[in-house]
């Protein structure tokens, strides 16, 4: 009875209040309605665009600042990627973390979250429901070429990496889910024959509503980066710093044989890629409206090639982040020359330094060293008075570039949608001042990417003039070319140096076989093909990664930093050469700041990484 | 009710026993002793007591209000009073002492067989609980304090309880019973008040006066009814009932108090303070130019001016020394035979430490709380067999007080250097705000004017009413009952702030001569009141119950008991996100079948089968059961002989499975999207404008995900000694595993990002012991002792927390504490040699800064890396919850005055100082013990107690590292009161966090880790007065 009673009681229990528990509604969002239709497949395909590192924003993007060609006044909160040339990245604290979630100071890019988010729409995208197939088709390709855009990333900054080839389930069984780091020639396959997999998908052209989306010759000069750098001193036979570099069954990392026939890939890729982007209609950059005197026109076209949007020298512009509303993250708000008599911005807190200054050729297209007819040795020391004022002989008869990218003392400045006079010695209208602490630390100013009808006139009357940031410019692409030929051949001739002839033209120098007899000391085929690259790339984030697989970084980002005495109101003592002791020394450890650290913690997790050598 | 029905034949039938019996006595020269008899814990009054002459057949019981008068011979040597439940008392008789029988007190024998305990939806006789169940009595929890939980600490065997802070409003205790078994979820016990889970808010607003019982569930058996809620130990808390009596009894108490700061952090005067920041500022860099000038430091010396020199004591700007609180309490107990009711209303008063200010815009911006607590249970007997009742208890509570917390006005108060800018400056040009000091490029603040400008007013409301009924069923089958439970729950809260921007000064130019000076406006204010924010609370809670009883004896030895009960709850609270405003849900069944022989061999088993509706369809449902035996020696026939000195041994051990089924966030098998994520949008285009927002995953899914389970066992004896000692001790040990926690072991290449997935992983071992000991004696009728003691032990230890593999194995947190200290290990400060030796690599170089000076902190490279970076942290110290809490006192009571003293103690803990730096971005304020003893040029100290000064943070010294570890273990007079009794009126003074004794001086160890900057824990000092009128 009493069995009965209680059973009953439970039936009648349980069964009022069989639901009481289910309370989910049907209708929460889920992952399939992100693939529910084609605005949301959309919305979709701009979140694997999210992953895109901000290079257009100066405090996040690592490439730019912290090499050879800044010198900041500002701390490692204002530049957040200073910390990799003082010698202070460490696996517990990277300076950058492009590889994982985990937060780093200021810049993180987890690419591999970007790396799945694509392999998901790739899953997805083809269940969305009354999509167009060509539609379907360039989406794919967009959400590829990314994934393979991805790994190079992560490849430029860590070397030998974790190769992802499909969206990893979670319940992955160990042995398959802590996976090795590929070494450096496998990742460069991998990448480039995804990139080939791609090129023929992806458009030639963009409407003007995708631009900053990748074309057929974006892809294919991406492609050639990576197989310039895959060849070259770094990654290329490096036994010096990576012989004991490998994994757990002891498999080098990076490859220990030189092969030259990498530099042919690469110039076979360059030609490529140079093909690809005529067809497109890119060409060297001219400024209209054109000038009668060809120094100013060269003067003209080295100013505006990178800040004039969209124009012909564009390969691939990056506008996933926009420059207007951060104001603190903005390149031309911390690179501008200060309103005299205002505080913020423009900051002037970021300045080019003396060696970048000094790089720039002499009008006659040699290295300021080389030219007989430039007075190197009393460079600081002898003036040329100008309209009254004194202005140091190591800025005259310098080339085009020069005066297009170096702000100096009683030079011109072109701000405001005018044309400004420098005056940058102590408290004066740019120099340093006595109480704020904005100002130019060498004693330049850098004109490069600052737009001259950006307007910072006051609080009220500031209109940044925006530009998507260069991620590939023409002049890359024949650069690629010339390098890889000089490495393969050995010599600096042919199509090589019609290019490099063309550059210097664009650049208003006369040809190379015309002035490099006169030079002074000899100057290799190497040599000038570098230097040209550095300057004509410079303030665009490419010094970090071409000096680097050089084999160059302690020659460049090692030491103590030279500047003009700042302190001083006369131009004799202004251009007296003081050594700066930065707050933030520069110090390069070989090897181990050729390529950046992983997050300990990644390592921890997976104890199947190396960590890279040095760390 | 068998008791009940036994009390009420047994006191008829004495009442005529005793009657016929002092016929008899007439004819004797007599003499006349009247009075009346109470219950020594709440002063009832006792019906139905014996009073008996010693060897003789004269006796009396006393009536309806435990009085009595009884005729007895002069010849009389002994006067016996006993009553069922009570222990017996024997009173010396002679004719000087007639007094001493007009109040007798009598104690509750916590031996007898009858007691009763409150156990998990019911109760037990007290002999046959095999559980570990710890009850305290009402009136141990009487304190003055408006919050009850800080009464625990010390008193109950098997809580660890630590009060943080003594802010009206603010000041309960944290609890736990047996310490800490996870690291994910609450980690603080489930409460129910008759029968009905509350918080631990609700839980500080019961008045003690109205509690029944309180009883601590601790081990397996005596919580696996709760299932998945019980795994933290549960406390059970029932409120009074009102009884069949004549006359209703009402109880009065009223108390008022001052408190005071226990220990409060000092700092250093405006002098001090520029010499030392021009101390660290020098003592960094010698060529630097001192911040404050010689002028400036002798100017505030000289107390030349007060606005141009100023020496600002904030916090007695502020602060005064002492508050006052009132606090009432009344209860009326009363009732007939068919209907009877209980009725306690509770008054406080608090006021908190804030200074007025004439400058105030409001009256008075002191904290000021009123809280009323009413409580009413009233019972009814419908027929013979059905009882219903309605319990009903509301709490009103008014805050006035600052806008600003009283956290960020004690940072200020105390950071803000003295010397930086006046408070205020005298109003000019007949304006009708206040020129509030301040300074353009101070990023902080005048922590007067952000005292002043803005009030807040909170108003807190709960009505918690339930409604029973009980039926027997024994025209079923003898022995069963029916019974049901109803009770329904609201929260309200409203917070309001309203203020005034304030105007700020600074001066612009001044006369040396003069001291006339300029001002210049920097902040324009605004002079009227407006409203800045106003926010609301609510929350809803439904609770049912319905329960099977059955209990019957079989063959005169064969106890048995059963219970079948089914409850289900659902909490609302209205929030904006979708999950969190789902109703929180569950529902179970809890059983318990109890078999003893004879009342020596027990057995129990108990289960809880309980759902959530936190998981997925399918899994919303587990099983908890638990099993236990206990063996009674003392009741053996064989240990008859022993009885007089061993009067109770038992011993008992429960082993069960009992869960914890939060888990944040809520719904771990749903994956959730965020379909509209800006952080994960795009632009494209030649003017920016193509731009879409993309979509995030914020959480995986986790189908098996599942609760927390806690394998518990337990062993325990209970030994009493000569009716006098009881001790009862339980060992424990409890395997939390299944942890509910994200995944930390998942390879980030795979590219889920933070969004790891959930899974039941971590593992918790804690075990530990608990015992209480009381005591009782009484030397004579005037002079009773009683002393008790309780401790409790409990560690845990981390198992499995899916740690990622360490470098290191001294990083790894496997097999440590919970809630340790990760650091370096200091080695003293560093000396001249140590750099000598650091530059030339023979000593590992410290990072954390980028240069070191003497004085500063050496640390030790665990992994002989020379360098001393993150990789050289490690664990130390012990856990920053005391791992033992203890307690002792005792009360003497001698004729009418009674004396108590309560000590408490919390040991075996480490209190991390941190945020003690002085100076930091804004020049503030120095401790005085770092002003006292610190590293310096004059005074290079190796063991100083503070490394060398610095302007700013020095990252070097302010790294997390022992030495900034401090024991902090304390001992402390928690309560001590005296009493004096006049007929039924008592009134005492007592006080609490009287004394304390640690090794830690900086401020109350209690207030535990960090700055010390809070709002102080208590001294109070108490006056009340009791009065119980039948």
């Amino acid at each position: 009875m009493k069995n009965k009673i209680i059973t009953g009681a439970l039936m009648l229990i349980m069964c009022s209040s069989c639901n009481y528990l289910d309370i989910i509604p049907p209708n929460i969002a889920t992952i399939d309605d992100a693939f529910q239709n084609e605005t949301n497949a959309q919305k979709a395909l701009y979140t694997v665009y999210s992953y895109m590192p901000k290079f257009s924003d100066v405090r996040q993007n690592v490439d730019w600042m912290p090499t050879d060609e800044f010198i900041h006044n500002g701390d490692n909160y204002w530049f957040p990627s200073i910390n990799i040339y003082t010698g202070e990245n460490s696996s517990t604290q990277p300076t950058a973390n492009f590889w994982s979630h985990f937060k780093m100071w200021r810049i993180n890019y987890p690419l591999y979250e970007g790396i799945r988010s694509g392999y998901l729409f790739l899953s997805r995208i083809d269940d969305v429901k009354g999509m167009d197939p060509a539609k379907v088709k360039e989406w794919k390709a967009e959400v590829k070429f990314l994934i393979a855009y991805y790994h190079y990333l992560l490849l430029r900054y860590y070397g030998p990496i974790v190769l992802v080839d499909k969206l990893i389930p979670l319940d992955t069984p160990a042995e398959e889910l802590f996976q090795n780091r590929s070494s450096y020639d496998e990742c460069v396959t991998w990448i480039s024959s995804h990139l080939d997999e791609v090129i023929t998908d992806l458009p030639v052209t963009l409407n003007p509503s995708d631009y900053g989306k990748p074309t057929q010759a974006a892809a294919k000069s991406i492609k050639s980066r990576l197989l310039l750098y895959a060849a070259s001193p770094l990654f290329n036979g490096n036994t010096e710093y990576y012989a004991d570099f490998k994994d757990k069954k002891g498999i080098n990392l990076i490859n220990q044989v030189y092969n030259t026939e990498k530099w042919k890939i690469a110039l076979d890729a360059a030609t490529d890629a140079i093909t690809s982007a005529q067809t497109a209609g890119c060409q060297l950059y001219s400024h209209n409206p054109a000038v009668t005197d060809t120094f100013q026109q060269a003067v003209n076209n080295a100013r505006y090639t990178m800040v004039d949007p969209w124009n012909k020298e564009l390969v691939w512009g990056y506008t996933g982040w926009n420059e207007d509303n951060y104001q603190e993250d903005s390149y031309q708000c911390l690179a501008a020359p200060r309103n005299p008599g205002q505080g913020g911005i423009p900051y002037e807190m970021l300045a080019p330094t003396l060696s970048m200054a000094s790089m720039y050729y002499t009008k006659k297209g040699l290295p300021i060293d080389a030219d007989p007819d430039f007075d190197y040795l009393n460079r600081f020391t002898t003036f040329t008075t100008i309209n009254g004022e004194q202005v140091a002989n190591f800025n005259l008869n310098r080339e085009p570039r020069y005066y297009a990218s170096i702000g100096y003392d009683r030079g011109n400045y072109e701000i405001n949608n005018t044309t400004i006079q420098l005056k940058m010695r102590y408290k004066e209208a740019h120099g340093k001042p006595q109480t704020t602490a904005n100002y130019s630390p060498s004693g330049f100013l850098v004109k490069k990417g600052v737009h001259p009808q950006s307007i910072f006139e006051s609080i009220t009357k500031r209109t940044l003039t925006k530009y998507p940031f260069p991620l590939v410019r023409f002049s890359e692409l024949y650069l690629n070319y010339i390098e890889a030929y000089v490495e393969y051949y050995n010599k600096l001739d042919g199509q090589a140096l019609v290019y490099l002839d063309a550059l210097r033209a664009k650049n208003g120098l006369p040809k190379w076989e015309d002035v490099k007899n006169m030079a002074s000391r000899p100057i290799s085929d190497r040599e000038v093909i570098r230097t040209e690259r550095l300057i004509e790339l410079a303030f665009e984030g490419h010094h970090f990664h071409d000096i680097r697989r050089w084999k160059e970084g302690e020659k460049y980002f090692n030491g103590v930093t030279q500047n003009l005495d700042i302190n001083q109101t006369t131009p004799a003592k202004f251009w007296r050469i003081v050594n700066t002791v930065e707050i933030y020394p520069r110090i390069f450890r070989t090897p181990q700041d050729y390529l950046q650290p992983i997050y300990a913690e990644d390592i921890k997790i997976n104890p199947n990484l190396i960590q890279n050598p040095g760390y | 009710m068998i008791s009940y029905k036994i009390h009420q034949r047994l006191k008829s039938a004495m009442i005529l026993l005793l009657l016929l019996l002092s016929f008899q006595a007439i004819a004797q020269n007599t003499i006349k002793i009247k009075g009346s008899v109470v219950s020594e814990s709440d002063r009832s009054p006792i019906i139905g007591a014996t009073i008996l002459v010693k060897g003789t057949g004269i006796g009396t019981v006393t009536d309806l209000n435990g009085e009595y008068s009884l005729t007895i011979p002069e010849t009389a040597k002994i006067i016996e009073i006993s009553y069922l439940g009570m222990t017996p008392i024997s009173i010396p008789f002679n004719k000087d002492n007639i007094n001493t029988f007009r109040f007798i007190e009598m104690r509750e024998n916590t031996q007898l067989l009858s007691d009763v305990v409150v156990v998990g939806f019911g109760t037990q006789k007290k002999e046959s609980v095999i559980g570990a169940i710890q009850t305290i009595k009402a009136k141990d929890l009487i304190v003055p304090s408006s919050s009850l939980t800080t009464a625990f600490a010390g008193k109950i065997a098997g809580v660890i309880a630590v009060q943080r802070s003594g802010e009206p409003g603010a000041d309960g205790a944290s609890f736990w019973i047996r310490g800490i078994s996870t690291f994910a979820g609450p980690t603080n016990p489930l409460i129910v008040m008759d029968g009905i889970e509350i918080s631990a808010t609700d839980l500080n607003t019961i008045a003690p006066e109205s509690i029944e019982s309180f009883s601590i569930l601790k081990d397996a058996t005596a919580t696996a009814l709760y299932g998945a809620k019980g795994a933290n130990g549960v406390m059970v808390v029932t409120t009074k009932s009102g009884k069949d009596m004549d006359k209703p009894k009402i109880n009065i108490r009223m108390e008022y108090n001052t408190t005071q700061p226990t220990q409060l952090p000092g700092f250093a005067d405006g002098v001090t303070f520029m010499k030392l920041y021009n101390e660290a500022q020098i003592s960094r860099n010698p060529t630097a130019t001192p911040y404050y000038s010689q002028d400036k430091i002798q100017g505030t010396e000289n107390k030349l001016n007060s606005y141009i020199y100023p020496n600002v004591n904030w916090y007695g700007l502020l602060f005064k020394n002492s508050s006052q609180n009132q606090s009432a309490n009344l209860n009326v107990m009363g009732g007939s035979k068919k209907v009877d009711y209980f009725i306690n209303a509770a008054f406080f008063n608090e006021t908190g430490m804030y200074k007025n200010n004439s400058l105030n815009a409001f009256d008075n911006n002191n904290i000021n709380q009123q809280r009323f607590t009413f409580q009413n249970n009233i019972n009814a007997e419908l027929t013979k067999t059905t009882k219903i009742g309605l319990r009903l208890m509301t709490e009103i509570r008014n805050l006035d007080g600052p806008g600003e917390t009283s956290q960020t006005l004690f940072t200020k108060a105390m950071q803000v250097n003295p010397v930086e800018f006046p408070a205020y400056f005298p109003t000019e040009n007949g304006d009708n705000h206040i020129y509030f000091g301040n300074e353009s490029n101070y990023g902080v603040g005048n922590p007067l004017a952000m005292y002043l400008s803005s009030q807040k007013n909170e108003f807190e409301a709960t009505v918690l009413s339930s409604f029973n009924i009980n039926q027997k069923l024994d025209f079923i089958t003898k022995g069963l009952s029916a019974r049901g439970l109803a009770s329904f729950q609201y929260w309200s809260k409203k917070s309001s702030v309203f203020g005034y921007s304030p105007f700020f000064y600074e001066i612009n130019s001044y006369d040396p001569s003069t001291y006339k000076y300029n001002l210049n406006q920097i902040t324009t204010g605004t002079e009227s009141i407006t409203v800045n924010s106003l926010n609301y609370g609510m929350s809803s809670t439904i609770n049912l119950q319905a329960a099977l009883d059955y209990e019957r004896t079989f063959g005169s030895k064969n106890n048995v008991s059963a219970m079948l009960l089914y409850h289900q709850r659902e909490y609302r609270t209205p929030t904006l996100d979708l999950y969190g405003n789902l109703p929180y849900r569950e529902q179970g069944l809890a059983g318990r079948a109890t078999y003893n022989y004879d009342s020596r061999y027990f057995t129990e088993v108990n289960f809880g089968y309980n759902g959530s509706e936190n998981f997925k369809p399918g899994m919303q449902y587990g099983f908890f059961p638990s099993i236990a035996a206990g063996y009674l020696i003392s009741n053996e026939k064989f240990f008859k002989p022993l009885t007089d000195v061993v009067n109770l041994l038992k011993i008992r051990a429960s082993y069960g499975l009992v869960g914890n089924a939060y888990t944040s966030p809520r719904f771990p098998y749903i994956t959730e999207v965020n379909l509209n994520d800006a952080a994960r949008g795009y632009t494209f285009g030649d003017q920016w404008n193509n731009s879409l927002n993309g979509y995030s995953i914020t959480k995986y899914g986790q189908d098996g995900a599942t609760w927390e389970t806690g394998k518990k066992s337990n062993l325990g004896l209970e030994l009493g000694l000569f009716n006098k000692l009881t001790i009862i001790t339980d060992v424990f040990q409890e395997i939390r595993s299944g942890i509910f926690m994200q995944r930390r072991v998942v390879p980030t290449t795979v590219g889920i990002g933070s969004a790891l997935p959930y899974a039941n992983i971590g593992v918790v071992k804690n075990n530990g012991c608990d015992i209480s000991m009381e005591f009782n004696h009484s030397f004579s009728r005037d002079f009773i002792i009683s002393l008790r003691a309780n401790f409790t032990y409990a560690a845990n230890e981390l198992l499995d927390r899916d740690e990622p593999q360490q470098l290191f194995a001294y990083q790894s947190e496997i097999g440590q504490p919970l809630n340790m200290n990760f650091g370096l290990i200091a080695n003293g400060l560093l000396t001249k040699q140590d750099l000598l030796d650091i530059a030339s690599g023979k000593q590992a170089k410290p990072t954390f800064s980028a240069t070191v000076m003497e004085g500063d902190i050496k640390y030790k490279d665990l992994n002989s890396d020379g360098v001393i970076d993150n990789f050289d942290r490690t664990f130390f110290g012990k856990p920053s919850v005391p791992q033992t809490i203890y307690g002792f006192g005792g009360s003497l009571r001698y004729k009418a005055f009674d004396v108590s003293i309560f000590i408490q103690g919390a040991a075996q803990t480490t209190l991390m100082m941190s945020g003690i730096h002085p100076f930091g971005n804004y020049r503030f304020q120095i401790y005085n013990f770092i002003a006292n003893d610190h590293w310096s040029e004059s005074n290079p100290n190796p063991n100083a107690g503070y490394p060398r000064l610095s302007e700013t943070d020095n990252s070097n010294n302010t790294q997390s590292s022992t030495f900034w570890a401090k024991d902090g273990s304390f001992l402390r007079l928690k309560n001590a009161e005296v009493g004096y009794t006049y007929k039924f009126m008592r009134a005492y003074i007592n006080g609490s966090n009287l004394l304390t004794l640690s090794n830690f001086k900086y401020w109350d160890p209690e207030v535990g880790s960090g700055s010390g900057i809070a709002y102080p824990t208590l001294r109070v000092l108490n006056i009340g007065i009791q009065m119980t009128f039948n």
